[in-house]
């Protein structure tokens, strides 16, 4: 008699935007590392980072929810940020030193002062989990996978109502919106606790600029599959960073603006333009930028129409199949080095990189 | 928008896109939406097709939103399937009924239902998200820990503290207790883990326990609360909970009713694998069900109840119609899935036939369960094989044989003419070896023979669980450079409490390191260069020990390219999680020159003997494993070894179980693998603390209960093969000799059934 052959139970991967599809994209064999062997970073400085600065917003909004105003007081957000840094430091993250613990509260101030009061009373809906199914083809790939995300916020408000025509975020919306828009929309935002990306100008490289468009408008996307969605026009990116940059980030604007990669840049002559070109302040002192020109830099809107939906879930199904065919390779090589082969080119991620040693083919000095 | 398709239309469209679902499953998904169940299924009988098709028909047919429906089932692995096979069924069901619909607005109806949005995971997951999800603002939610992290609070702040280890009534209280007598450290702190998570999980009165007892027992039970309470202050000064902690903290939530968001558009609750659920469990569900009105449907096998050991009570599901009864307005209905559609004829036959083996056994199996039927129509296989010998290397050597033959050569003829080969395509990852346990640590066993054997014929084992860790070459390196790297001198690894087998092994991975740095020169001045961290001036003051471990990682030749190896690195990495979590110096080391503890004692040494206490020490005690959850699927080309645990679930077309390969002479010692003679741990332990839980005491007694387990793990056993079962083990445990086996024939009154009339062929 003939065994049978034994079939394994088929699974259909999920891979959530941000953890997997953008890990993988800055670097696949840092991701094989980090998520899939569960090694952690020596030092997660941005997740960390970025962590904290969506959970105090997401606190502040329970708050704002629950009593009708912004907790932007300094003993409010104290308590807030003392909250949100007990709650990481349970799941293992924790600031490296006092230097970046004392920038994110900082931070996390500035955003509730500055940003909140315009942001908190359009919104709809928090920490949305948004989850659909896809289509994955490849010879010997699984047939589906599952993308998954969670959207930080949905706004919903008459876009176009004169009375809200002074909020800085509605303004910057409608003045992008797509061509023959109007009525009641949802607008998808997503903080990035991080500075505004520059313009690529390499040909090689990951063009963030572009990978966190995607990521809105996928987002956008699985929204509007949504029972209880309303039509998306929009995706706000808040780079939250600018809202209180360092002389550091202030240094690398200068560099920016030099290479021509800055996007939004002070107007020439203006107090902003003067305190870019500052080298340094005082120490532990913050340089003083108009509210109006941290804004400008923190927001960017992505107008959303169908086919940049489209597209966009397409590069992500394409970031999927590609984890899918390393995964592969290694199961049939027995070699993570030679499976994972789309290796960061960006130097910043390599430099930071615990495992650059290993890697063949590690960027930058 | 609501969708309501016909029952009719449903079944229709099911048979059209996957196949029609015989009898037993339609009166499981064909029941009223409302109705709650109990399903008894049996081994292949299809209880995930069942289960699946029952929240689809909940969705279209009973017209439930899916964000109303809840699916857990046991682990991970099996809730990912469930998962899968939910999309892989529901997105062509969908389609066709769409493509059925007599309007478009049904049509668009039914293309609405988002079967993504059904909740499907483990309990642990959906308390955890229940408790992030509706916390209030401000509200401080407790986090689930990993068991890597509770199990090294339970270490320093549940047994060391206060020098609890050393403590002769705490000690005399957990052999009482647990029936264990050797009681190192690492022994104790896994007994107070269990007796943790057994207080919530059996609901016990602690209070109550703690302030009775005989007063030989009151001052080890004093020490027992201290030792909870130190752990339990552990975990809460960084906002952690336990598993067992996460599933109470939200069953106290529903009960207070602050989980209302939830409770108030849930409609069906469907609970998989409840054949080893616990009572805190069943309370959970109950109350779900009571504050929402959601009907429930458990799912299970009493007969593969394999988990009593991490506090399951298998009772809980023999008994759910009744005892959901008392708490819900309604009785839930009996449902029996008996139609095994996994093995041959032959296979089901014996499966039945060892299942009432035993008359004993039958009372504690579901009332009125029926014998497993096998598919009509499916082909008769082959009879169930033996293969014993007079020696473990002649019984490797043979199976060796005989697995060439199969599935190399052109197959193996057996005594009664029949030919077994591989399928088409087929290969060695067709077969498993199922055994007591997959260790390899003694070469005297049949594993390092067999895999020996198969070495020699080019072929090899799939076992990532064989050996302990500390055994493995790779952790001995990490752990020795490291050792070798802060501690050159060893000065601080001895001022450390540790016990004589860790001193030893300490001193062994040294020495393999030291062998090691003088074959590779990079390795040796890697390590120097940490070992003069004091007197670099750019040293930094603070350097996190992983940035050793990835260092000593990336330049062990293969260690972080090899996949199974990369598994040994992330050993570590956890435990240094751990260290992170629990301990002053954050997995970090320092120098001296950062300062002074209160005590004066520097704090790179104070932040060195913390990484060995908490990541090297357990690794010492092979107080860790691997990471389950990393542990891909089998290669093709490679026979996987696992326990009987491991197969839970899983199914092989040959299954080879080791019933014998170690019992020679009917030593006691071997007794519980075989023919019990007293209840075990987790036997003892539920005689001890039950007296406390709303349960009551067990009603069977612990060698009885011993018996039905082992009776429960050759069934599983068993019931895993397709085509082709294959006992093995020593010719001297053969039925008709003198070693009395359970999974050979004998029942618990010392009668052998199978002497003189063997159920097998042997080959």
């Amino acid at each position: 008699m003939e065994l049978d052959v034994r079939t394994a139970p088929t699974t259909i991967p999920e891979y959530s935007l941000t953890g997997d599809v953008l890990s993988f994209a800055r670097c696949g064999l840092q991701y094989r590392y980090h998520k899939i062997g569960n090694l952690p970073a020596t030092r997660p400085v941005q997740l960390w980072f970025g962590q904290f600065l969506h959970g105090v917003l997401e606190e502040s909004y329970r708050r704002f929810n629950d009593t009708g105003s912004v907790p932007c007081a300094t003993v409010d957000v104290d308590e807030i940020c003392d909250l949100v840094g007990r709650r990481l430091a349970a799941t293992g993250l924790r600031a490296r030193n006092q230097q970046l613990e004392q920038t994110a509260m900082h931070r996390a101030g500035v955003v509730l002062k500055d940003l909140a009061p315009h942001l908190f009373p359009l919104i709809r809906l928090a920490e949305v989990r948004l989850t659909a199914t896809r289509a994955l083809s490849g010879p010997g790939l699984p047939e589906h996978y599952q993308m998954a995300g969670i959207v930080d916020v949905i706004t919903g408000v008459e876009l176009r109502q004169d009375e809200m025509a002074a909020n800085p975020l509605v303004a910057a919306i409608q003045q992008n919106l797509p061509v023959g828009v109007h009525g009641d929309f949802e607008v998808i935002v997503d903080y990035k606790g991080s500075r505004r990306p520059g313009i690529l100008r390499s040909a090689t490289g990951l063009d963030l600029r572009r990978v966190y468009e995607w990521q809105l408008l996928t987002y956008a996307e699985l929204r509007g599959r949504q029972a209880d969605s309303g039509p998306v026009a929009a995706g706000l990116l808040l780079y939250l960073n600018e809202l209180a940059p360092t002389w550091d980030d202030l240094a690398h604007l200068r560099r920016e603006i030099a290479t021509g990669e800055a996007d939004v840049q002070p107007e020439p002559g203006s107090a902003d333009e003067a305190e870019v070109n500052r080298t340094r302040g005082a120490k532990g002192s913050w340089p003083s930028l108009s509210q109006e020109f941290r804004l400008q830099r923190a927001i960017k809107v992505v107008p959303v129409t169908p086919s940049t939906m489209n597209n966009a879930a397409k590069q992500f199904d394409g970031f999927a199949r590609q984890i899918e065919e390393s995964r592969k390779r290694e199961a049939v090589t027995g070699s993570i080095l030679a499976s994972w082969v789309n290796y960061s080119t960006d130097d910043s991620t390599c430099v930071a990189c615990d495992f650059k040693g290993t890697c063949p083919q590690p960027a930058g000095p | 928008m609501n969708v309501q398709v016909g029952l009719g239309e449903f079944h229709a469209a099911y048979a059209k896109t996957h196949y029609g679902l015989d009898g037993e499953k339609r009166s499981v998904i064909d029941a009223p939406g409302s109705e709650s169940l109990h399903v008894v299924a049996g081994p292949g009988t299809g209880k995930t097709t069942a289960l699946v098709a029952r929240i689809l028909k909940l969705l279209f047919v009973d017209a439930v939103p899916a964000s109303g429906i809840v699916a857990t089932t046991f682990t991970k692995k099996a809730a990912s399937e469930l998962r899968s096979r939910l999309i892989e069924v529901g997105f062509p069901l969908a389609s066709e009924l769409a493509s059925m619909a007599g309007t478009e607005e049904k049509r668009k109806a039914i293309l609405a239902v988002d079967v993504n949005q059904v909740w499907t995971g483990t309990t642990d997951s959906l308390c955890q998200e229940l408790l992030t999800r509706h916390r209030l603002p401000g509200e401080e939610v407790p986090i689930a820990a990993d068991e890597y992290v509770t199990e090294i609070l339970m270490l320093t702040q549940g047994l060391f503290a206060d020098g609890r280890h050393r403590s002769r009534s705490l000690a005399d209280l957990l052999v009482l207790a647990t029936g264990q007598s050797r009681l190192n450290v690492p022994n104790m702190r896994r007994l107070l883990s269990s007796i943790a998570d057994r207080r919530r999980h059996d609901e016990l009165d602690m209070p109550k326990y703690l302030r009775t007892g005989s007063s030989s027992e009151k001052r080890g039970r004093e020490r027992l609360g201290q030792a909870l309470q130190g752990y339990d202050s552990a975990l809460q000064d960084r906002s952690l909970v336990d598993y067992a902690g996460v599933e109470h903290e939200t069953l106290r939530r529903l009960q207070a009713g602050k989980l209302t968001d939830f409770t108030g558009s849930l409609q069906a609750v469907l609970v998989d694998e409840y054949q080893d659920t616990n009572l805190l469990q069943e309370d959970l569900y109950l109350t779900m069900a009571i504050e929402s009105g959601a009907s429930i449907t458990v799912v299970g096998d009493d007969d593969q109840s394999l988990y009593r050991f991490r506090g399951a009570t298998v009772e809980l599901f023999t008994d759910f119609p009744a005892r959901a009864s008392q708490r819900l307005r309604t009785t839930p209905t009996t449902h029996y899935l008996k139609t095994n559609h996994r093995s041959s004829q032959e296979i089901v036959q014996f499966v039945n036939a060892f299942a009432e083996n035993d008359v004993k056994y039958q009372s504690a199996r579901s009332a009125g369960k029926p014998a497993l039927l096998w598919r009509h129509g499916s082909k008769t296989g082959l009879p169930i094989l033996g293969m014993f010998r007079d020696d473990v290397p002649t019984l490797a050597n043979s199976l060796g044989d005989f697995l060439e033959d199969v599935f190399i050569k052109r197959g193996r003829l057996l005594p009664n003419g029949e030919r077994i080969r591989k399928g088409k395509g087929g290969g060695l990852g067709d077969a498993a070896l199922l055994s007591y346990s997959p260790r390899e640590s003694n070469p005297a066993h049949l594993i390092p023979h067999l895999r020996n054997d198969l070495q020699a014929r080019g072929l090899s084992l799939f076992n990532p669980r064989g050996y302990q860790v500390g055994e493995v070459r790779d952790v001995q390196l990490l752990a020795g450079l490291s050792l070798e790297a802060l501690d050159p001198s060893g000065a601080l690894a001895s001022s450390v409490w540790q016990s004589a087998e860790v001193t030893q092994r300490f001193d062994a991975w040294r020495v393999a390191s030291r062998a090691a740095m003088t074959t590779d020169p990079s390795l040796r001045r890697f390590v120097q260069k940490w070992r003069d961290r004091e007197s670099r001036a750019n040293w930094p003051t603070r350097t996190p020990f992983l940035e050793l471990l990835y260092g000593l990682a990336q330049r062990l030749p293969g260690c972080l390219d090899d996949p199974e190896r990369a598994l040994y690195v992330e050993i570590f990495a956890r435990q240094v999680n751990a260290s992170e979590q629990v301990g002053s110096f954050r997995g970090q080391v320092l120098l001296n020159r950062a300062g002074a503890s209160a005590r004066g004692n520097p704090l790179g040494d104070g932040s060195v003997k913390e990484l060995i206490r908490t990541v090297l020490i357990p690794i010492a005690d092979n107080d860790v494993g691997l990471n389950e959850d990393l542990i891909d699927a089998f290669p093709a080309g490679r026979l996987p070894v696992l326990s009987i645990h491991q197969s839970k679930g899983l199914e092989f077309p040959l299954v080879i179980v080791d019933v014998g390969s170690r019992f020679r002479t009917n030593h006691r010692t071997q007794a519980r693998l075989r023919f019990p003679r007293v209840g075990d741990e987790a036997h003892t332990m539920e005689d001890y603390f039950r007296r406390y839980s709303p349960m009551g005491p067990p009603s069977r007694s612990p060698v009885d209960r011993a018996f039905d387990d082992l009776i429960r793990q050759y069934f599983v056993a068993f019931s895993r093969a397709r085509n082709v079962l294959l006992l093995v083990g020593l010719r001297t445990a053969l039925p008709g000799g003198s070693i009395p086996n359970v999974a050979l024939g004998w029942n618990r009154d010392g009668v052998d059934r199978w002497a003189g009339d063997l159920p097998f062929m042997e080959v």
